[in-house]
């Protein structure tokens, strides 16, 4: 399955935060490890995309008082998911292998 | 927390209600319920909801243009022949049928034939409900302008208004339907 640079990105920060994946905490995994401030409506089309292609599964957890007794919609990654990302990833690890950029040698 | 229950409401017409619950718990939690970041919102799900299904959009777009042009030709004709009695009697019919009784069926069957992207397409079907008529009477009127002494900018603003209460009955329309199919489910 082709995935996009974004569609990416959010695959890795899902799996990055393991059970606590939901809204708040992607956005917020993103900005830290990428540096971008990404918008929530793009966020939750994206997780959406990916949830219709297979690559996410979701659960609804409990009400909580801080979100005004709304519940976080969790995501997780499934096996699907890890394939797709495994396979951009090792494609891009392909496309470096050799190049000398940025004076390192991706070997 | 008011403003979370609206944000909640506005983003049930985008996305099915337990994920315009969970976004809106993300604003309530982050502290961040503002009205430009709940349009923003609003705006990229309705783009990524028209992005997922651009074929079956588009065909109940063009299926709702259709029926509004069957209808408008039926009317003109109507008018023309003017058949079942006088041009006046016929003129309200074509009014109320193409100004109130289509726009709210359409809603209501754009909501019926559209899951989980019943609001995108009564939307984009209302802009074009209220475009359409506005840019024909416009190019009417200029294609004549040579005929007249001024710009009719009273029938350009009557059209505008009147075309944008009916695509509005097109929107509460399908807001009742989806409510409706909601409280079903």
């Amino acid at each position: 399955m082709l995935l996009g640079e974004f569609e990416q990105i959010v695959l890795l920060a899902i799996l990055r935060l393991r059970d606590d994946a939901y809204g708040v905490t992607i956005r917020s995994e993103i900005a830290t490890r990428t540096g971008r401030e990404i918008a929530r409506g793009a966020l939750h089309t994206t997780l959406d995309r990916l949830e219709e292609k297979g690559c996410l599964a979701s659960r609804m957890g409990d009400p909580t008082p801080q979100r005004g007794g709304r519940a976080k919609r969790y995501y997780t990654v499934t096996a699907l998911g890890i394939k797709s990302v495994t396979d951009a990833q090792r494609a891009f690890q392909n496309l470096l292998e050799g190049l000398p950029i940025l004076g390192a040698n991706y070997a | 927390m008011p403003k979370a229950v609206a944000a909640e409401w506005f983003l049930r017409l985008f996305t099915t209600p337990d994920r315009a619950l969970a976004i809106a718990g993300d604003m309530s939690e982050e502290g961040r319920v503002s009205i430009t970041d709940l349009i923003r919102t609003g705006a990229s799900l309705f783009a990524g909801n028209i992005a997922g299904a651009p074929f079956r959009l588009l065909l109940l777009l063009l299926g709702g243009v259709a029926v509004n042009l069957i209808c408008w030709d039926l009317a003109t004709f109507a008018l023309s022949y003017h058949t079942f009695g006088s041009v006046w009697n016929w003129s309200i019919v074509y009014a109320v049928t193409s100004r109130i009784v289509i726009p709210i069926i359409m809603g209501d069957l754009l909501v019926r034939f559209s899951t989980h992207r019943d609001m995108t397409a009564c939307a984009t079907h209302a802009i074009l409900i209220w475009l359409l008529p506005v840019v024909w009477t416009v190019m009417r009127i200029l294609a004549t302008m040579n005929a007249r002494p001024y710009f009719p900018w009273l029938v350009v603003l009557s059209t505008l208004v009147t075309w944008l209460i009916a695509a509005c009955l097109l929107l509460a329309s399908g807001i009742r339907t989806r409510k409706r199919f909601l409280a079903v489910i």
